[in-house]
């Protein structure tokens, strides 16, 4: 007997295309920067993305555009992908009258692609239904308070592109977190971008990077993590 | 009696979070998800999900004789989700079974972190420390 459950989600990797060469990402050759030879970037259909939507039974409370290899602004249709997803996750709570936070649409880019006007434009558009302004939620991966220090682990992303465009969807009032990935480089920039985010009331996320590429010193890391404590972060 | 200790984040008594990769494949994680996008490469040292998927006697089994199971082309979400490997062996009974599968065996067996001292997996280790300023826990970052 299958078991009954209560909550399913689904990260949709809709695009394994991305301009970015992040050294420990799968997609890029840590040697040469270019994209691994044995990956053949594709975007997912868009009618397959609205038949799972469109015929699933299981209790969806949960979508997220991320997925491994690429960048789901990437993916031409992304606005449709959105338009579809969150009229679906309006109506399962409306019809289950789901609370605590659910349901979500969390889409997660590095910030890079696209302009402050798609993001004004988009970001107006769901802000106009009271329900689907609780519902999505943008997260940015933006490693570094200037270009040149993002730049050393997202090579390929324009860094004041990204952070025009991030500034850009919070200003229209939807959900914005910015995640912040923790380097051997990065980690004395953890008090300027969270003063940043909390003056700009900006959702602030940080994160150890745990691959070799940019890792950080033991010694660094308790550093870090005194930092994080006297901000108040805690821990698990 | 179970082989190993494991917490999975995704696949709860009552939760259960999938993956589709772009070629409309679901899976049971990103490690899973992973495995499969990096599997025309050649090099399984340095792509170990590809490895220990391959290692995976039932699961490899599976994608030997039914290679479009987990595929939407041909089947839906809901009978895909229903598909007895994901009942019997990526989740409880298999986890707990002398047979558990591999991936979920390196990803997310229970160990003890050297730094904090705190129980962890391998998967959560990039977890721990996080921090949102209204206390929202998020299901992956990028």
């Amino acid at each position: 007997m299958i078991p009954t459950i209560d909550h399913v989600a689904i990260d949709f990797a809709i695009s394994s295309f991305c301009q970015a060469k992040c050294r420990s990402c799968a997609r890029t050759n840590d040697e040469t920067g270019d994209k691994e030879e044995w990956l053949v970037p594709k975007h997912m259909k868009l009618e397959t993305f609205k038949n799972v939507i469109k015929n699933m039974k299981a209790p969806l409370v949960a979508i997220q555009f991320c997925g491994e290899l690429g960048d789901p602004m990437m993916h031409p249709q992304i606005e449709e992908f959105i338009d579809v997803a969150l009229n679906k996750l309006v109506e399962n709570k409306i019809k289950r009258k789901l609370d605590d936070g659910l349901p979500r649409l969390v889409i997660s880019t590095n910030g890079g692609l696209r302009d402050p006007d798609f993001y004004t434009r988009i970001g107006n558009k769901y802000n106009d239904n009271k329900i689907s302004k609780q519902i999505v939620d943008i997260n940015f991966g933006i490693d570094g308070m200037d270009h040149a220090t993002n730049w050393l682990y997202r090579e390929g992303v324009d860094w004041q592109r990204a952070m025009d465009n991030m500034t850009a969807w919070h200003k229209t009032n939807n959900h914005t977190t910015w995640w912040f990935l923790i380097f051997s480089w990065n980690w004395k920039q953890i008090p300027m971008a969270y003063e940043y985010a909390t003056k700009n009331n900006i959702k602030i996320e940080f994160k150890f990077n745990n691959r070799d590429f940019g890792l950080i010193s033991d010694q660094d890391k308790q550093e870090a993590y005194e930092i994080l404590k006297n901000l108040g972060v805690d821990s698990e | 009696m179970s082989k190993c200790n494991i917490y999975c984040s995704q696949h709860t008594e009552t939760d259960r979070d999938w993956e589709i990769t772009p070629d409309g494949r679901v899976w049971p994680c990103c490690f899973y998800a992973n495995a499969w996008d990096k599997r025309l490469t050649t090099d399984y040292n340095k792509f170990g999900e590809t490895r220990l998927l391959l290692n995976d006697d039932i699961f490899w089994q599976l994608l030997q004789q039914e290679p479009d199971f987990n595929n939407l082309e041909i089947y839906s979400f809901d009978e895909i989700i229903n598909h007895p490997i994901f009942h019997k062996h990526i989740y409880f009974e298999g986890w707990q079974s002398e047979n558990p599968p591999t991936i979920c065996v390196e990803e997310c067996e229970i160990e003890i972190d050297t730094l904090t001292g705190n129980e962890t997996t391998r998967a959560e280790k990039g977890k721990a420390w996080s921090h949102s300023l209204d206390g929202t826990p998020l299901l992956k970052d990028k």
